[in-house]
């Protein structure tokens, strides 16, 4: 994890100026995600791919009795993809209310 | 202060409508010790309550109604009037309830002298009446503290030992004349028992959690309501209130726990002999209670749906002049409480209907020879995950003369279309939109808005309502809904290696397929069917409809299909593998997804894999759009000739293009209806085409007006023959229609063959056989065509006009000169004229002579005896070929099967040369 200095899109009000970011490496290029979207990171056991959505999205999973949307970030980004295992991380970003039944 | 206050006022709200209940059958039983009692209870609490939290009004008003009950208690006359007045008071209290709620807390000004003032005056008039007896005034007062002292008390004990409490004090009551220090040492006894209970409770909860404390005291509380169900009223106003959310919240961790408890299980099964094992199982089961006891907690039994249906009937009794009788029967089944207040306001609806028309006035019954009192009759039952419910009355049931009436004054229908609906057809017109037959509007019902309402709503939830009439005997509605919304019960079945769920509502049933059992995917111009039970169902593979079709799946002709019937559409979905049925609960999708219509939520499953929910909708729709145009109408048509052919209903398919008019060409023609994107329409050789299935398909546009789009989708009919497709390109396609097609103005405009009367608009009927050689010139000019056949003669026999019009142009077009006759009677006089003909076409379904003993008495002309003769028939089946065959067809070809027919002259004329030459 990373700190990097910026001014924009601070709504936790810390009491300095800078912002977290959680870092990850897409495609072997390095990306920083406001700490504060990113509920968690975890690898997932299955992930049920989901017929006629967009491409980018490469399943929905279950993440202690929530249904959240995978999306495959080479994809959303243009990257080539990459061969066998998929590591994964989520964010729980404004997109993602919480279902409840 | 604010939460006690909210408190206070869901709970009276509640009792005010128990006290509405009971009031009207008190009225009805005015020797009932019992409700009286327990309306007086509920009102005292009331009053105490206001009291309490400083609302003097409500105070006011609750005491003076009170004081009226109380007379009743100790003996004076119960009057109708004098009921009305208490019910006029418990409406006033609810008016200024509302109005505290709306005002958070603030008591609303006002007086309320004039209806103390009667209630007063009632009173003393029950005092004179009956001076005597003035009893027991201090039952009530220590029912009043007890009452409070449950308030302050705290929820999660539960209302187990609250009830027991009572029960024992109200024991001590009664039995005991004597002494107050033996009810203080029966409270006290209780309270040990109290104690006891919690204690339990609390060793209880130190082991599994809260969660499942609160389900036992659920699960108990259940049983409680079962045990004291004589004393029922009782129990409705002693329950925990807890918030939906409180318990959506239990659910979500309840699924969590099962999905926790399996991931355990499945690790104890690698490792054979671990002491986790039988702990796991006790774990196991806890869970599986628990699971149900949480489900139980949303399901409420539908009589609260019904609580103020007493009251409303007797009001509208009074206001009707009528004699009313609600009948009740199966208040206890529960429902999902989200689907309870969805049916709350059509059902309230249905039975102001019921009173309103239904039911005759008194006069009136006394002439039909019923007894003075009307009946409605509501009934709630579980039918196969179905709650059915039945409003019932005995009244005069529904004018149909009436009905037709309003059905062509709203322009809903024609009189020559009633003239052919059976009553029970016409009666479902009072669910079509803004049909009200009420001649005069009352200020129950007749007020245009009615019966589509609740048509609507109760759609809205997947349910569906019907009606049956008898009349002067009575009108029964029945509505069917299912339990619940959130859970569903569901099939899973697996398409190209995933699973998907498939909800049992829209399921009929399960068909296996095998290319070597009885029942076996059949093709007609290549889209699969099933035959089954003589009937053809269209079939789409899940696979395909999903696009995750792969090389294998494609060409299986093994495996399931889940016969669906959604709304009137019935058609099967060919899936790989069906495994078992699963109650799920619905989660609605992400937003990103949801834009999927073949899907409708997505669940986790009990092994915790997420999956996603086919909408039975959305394949419908789907279909509605290929396959049905493809065949759907083939069954249908299969039917309709075999009931009457003159009377035929051809599906038609209705769009627009060039003009505002509708055109409309017989569906049975249409292979496909297509949308293509506007970039996707090449141009070449001065021509459009679109690259469509692996080839180029010519475009033809129906004509100059038609619309150029310069984006979007440009959408289209496909007709396809001989592996050859065209499209012709339209504005818009309009709708779908089945009627009978009569043309009535011939055209002389090239690529129309005349207007017809569809759906109430002189519409076009256009001439397919002139827009296919547009595509390709040499369409019926093929090689199998021996330019020979250029001078045969042929002999075309069909009844039915639209084949005469369809067919003709296209046996002309192959190079025949033809003859047409509308029947077989007028065939045989042409024949007898003339016998030169090379071939004969007949139809097989016609009135009078029909085609097989036409083809007999055709074969007993020895001048006939060679001449082929085809048989055109709807109807394929082994026996009715095998019938035209020994009446003397030479081939025998389905009616749609154009591609068949032109394949079968071709063979017969050609035998027919060989043998000439």
């Amino acid at each position: 994890m990373t700190s990097i200095t910026g001014d924009n899109n601070n709504d936790k009000g810390l009491a300095s100026d800078s912002i977290q970011f959680v870092t990850v490496v897409i495609g072997g290029q390095l990306f920083g995600l406001p700490i504060h979207k990113v509920h968690d990171v975890f690898v997932p056991e299955s992930m049920t791919r989901v017929p006629l959505a967009q491409p980018e999205i490469a399943g929905v999973l279950n993440l202690r009795g929530r249904i959240v949307t995978a999306i495959n970030m080479r994809r959303r980004l243009g990257l080539p993809l990459r061969e066998g295992a998929m590591a994964s991380w989520r964010s729980a970003s404004s997109s993602a209310p919480s279902p409840t039944a | 202060m604010d939460d006690l206050l909210r408190e206070f006022l869901t709970e009276t709200n509640e009792s005010l409508d128990v006290v509405d209940v009971e009031l009207v059958k008190f009225e009805q039983e005015p020797n009932n010790a019992r409700i009286l009692d327990n309306i007086f209870r509920l009102v005292h609490t009331i009053k105490g309550t206001c009291g309490f939290l400083g609302l003097p009004r409500l105070e006011a008003l609750a005491h003076a109604a009170e004081t009226l009950m109380g007379k009743f208690r100790d003996g004076a006359a119960v009057t109708p009037e004098a009921v009305s007045l208490i019910l006029l008071t418990i409406d006033r209290i609810k008016a200024i309830l509302a109005e505290l709620e709306a005002r958070e807390g603030e008591e609303p000004k006002g007086e309320d002298t004039d209806l103390i003032k009667q209630l007063e005056a009632m009173s003393i008039a029950g005092d004179a009446s009956m001076a005597e007896a003035k009893k027991k005034p201090a039952k009530p007062e220590t029912r009043g503290t007890l009452a409070d002292q449950t308030l302050e008390r705290e929820l999660r004990l539960g209302e187990v030992s609250l009830d027991e409490l009572e029960r024992a004090f109200r024991e001590t009551a009664v039995e005991v004349t004597v002494a107050e220090e033996e009810v203080v040492e029966t409270t006290a006894a209780a309270g040990i028992d109290f104690a006891k209970v919690a204690a339990e409770l609390d060793a209880r909860m130190g082991k599994t959690g809260p969660v499942k404390a609160i389900a036992k005291a659920a699960v108990k509380s259940d049983e409680d309501a079962g045990d004291s169900g004589e004393a029922k009223a009782s129990v409705s106003s002693q329950s925990i209130r807890v918030t939906v959310e409180t318990l959506e919240n239990l659910m979500t961790m309840v699924s969590e726990l099962v999905l926790t408890r399996n991931q355990l299980l499945e690790i104890v099964r690698r490792h054979e002999d671990s002491e986790f094992k039988v702990p796991l199982q006790r774990l196991s089961n806890v869970t599986a209670e628990l699971q149900e006891g949480v489900m139980k907690t949303r399901m409420q039994p539908i009589g609260n749906a019904w609580q103020k249906l007493p009251r409303i009937v007797r009001d509208l009794a009074n206001e009707l002049k009528k004699e009313i009788e609600l009948e009740m029967i199966g208040a206890e089944t529960e429902l999902d409480r989200q689907v309870l207040e969805l049916i709350k306001d059509p059902l309230t609806h249905m039975v102001r209907n019921s009173a309103d028309h239904g039911l005759e006035t008194v006069e009136g019954r006394r002439k039909a020879g019923k007894p003075d009192k009307g009946i409605i009759r509501l009934s709630a039952y579980h039918e196969g995950g179905h709650i059915i419910i039945e409003i019932a009355d005995d009244g005069r049931g529904l004018n149909v003369e009436r009905i037709k009436q309003k059905v062509v004054e709203n322009g809903l229908a024609t009189e020559a279309e009633l003239e052919k609906m059976s009553d029970a057809q016409i009666n479902k017109y009072i669910f079509a939109a803004g049909f009200s037959t009420a001649a005069a509007v009352t200020s129950v019902s007749g007020r245009g808005v009615g019966m589509d309402v609740v048509r609507n709503n109760i759609e809205l939830i997947g349910g569906t309502v019907d009606l049956k009439s008898v009349s002067g005997k009575g009108t029964a509605f029945t509505i069917k809904i299912p339990l619940t919304l959130a859970i569903v019960s569901t099939l899973i079945v697996e398409s190209s290696g995933d699973r998907f769920a498939i909800p049992q509502l829209s399921v009929v049933e399960l068909v296996r397929v095998q290319s070597n059992s009885e029942h076996r995917i059949e093709r007609i111009k290549e889209t699969p069917v099933l035959r089954l039970r003589s009937k053809l169902l269209p079939l789409v593979t899940l696979s395909n409809m999903l696009g995750t079709a792969d090389a294998s799946s494609a060409t299986a002709d093994d495996g399931f299909i889940v016969v669906m019937q959604v709304g009137s559409q019935t058609f099967g979905i060919v899936v790989d593998g069906v495994f078992h049925t699963e109650e799920i609960v619905v989660k609605p999708m992400s937003k990103m997804l949801r834009h999927i219509t073949m899907f409708s939520g997505n669940t986790i499953l009990g092994d915790g894999s997420v999956i996603m929910i086919i909408d039975p909708n959305g394949i419908a729709s789907a279909i509605g759009t290929s396959v049905t145009a493809e065949i759907g109408d083939l069954s249908d048509h299969e039917k309709v000739q075999a009931v009457d052919d003159t009377n035929a209903r051809v599906s038609m398919l209705l769009f627009r293009a060039g003009s505002p008019e509708p055109k409309a060409v017989p569906l049975s023609l249409v292979t496909r209806l297509e949308e293509f994107e506007i970039e996707k329409i090449e141009r070449s050789n001065g021509r459009e085409l679109v690259q469509y299935r692996g080839s180029l398909m010519p475009l033809v546009r129906m004509n100059e007006m038609v619309r150029h789009r310069t984006e979007g989708t440009q959408p289209m009919l496909v007709f396809s023959d001989a592996g050859r497709s065209m499209g012709l390109v339209v504005d818009e396609i309009v709708d779908i229609v089945e009627e009978r097609l009569d043309i009535q103005v011939g055209s002389d405009i090239q690529g129309v063959l005349g207007s017809a009367v569809i759906k109430g608009k002189a519409t076009e009927v256009i001439d397919i056989g002139y827009y296919l050689p547009l595509a390709f010139e040499d369409w019926f000019f093929r090689k199998e065509f021996a330019q020979a056949a250029l001078t045969r003669r042929l002999l075309f026999v069909d009844d039915s006009p639209f084949f005469r019009n369809m067919l003709g142009p296209v046996l002309k077009a192959a190079g025949f000169e033809v003859t047409i006759c509308a029947s077989a009677t007028d065939a045989l006089r042409r024949v007898a004229e003339a016998p030169t003909f090379d071939v004969i076409v007949s139809d097989i379904e016609m009135p009078g002579v029909n085609g097989f003993e036409f083809a007999e008495t055709l074969r007993r002309d020895p001048r006939l005896k060679a001449t082929p003769i085809i048989a055109l028939s709807a109807l394929c089946t082994p026996a009715s070929i095998e019938r035209g065959r020994q009446a003397g067809f030479d081939d025998y070809v389905a009616k749609f099967d154009r591609s068949g027919l032109i394949a079968s002259l071709k063979e017969l004329t050609n035998q027919d040369m060989g043998m000439a030459a």
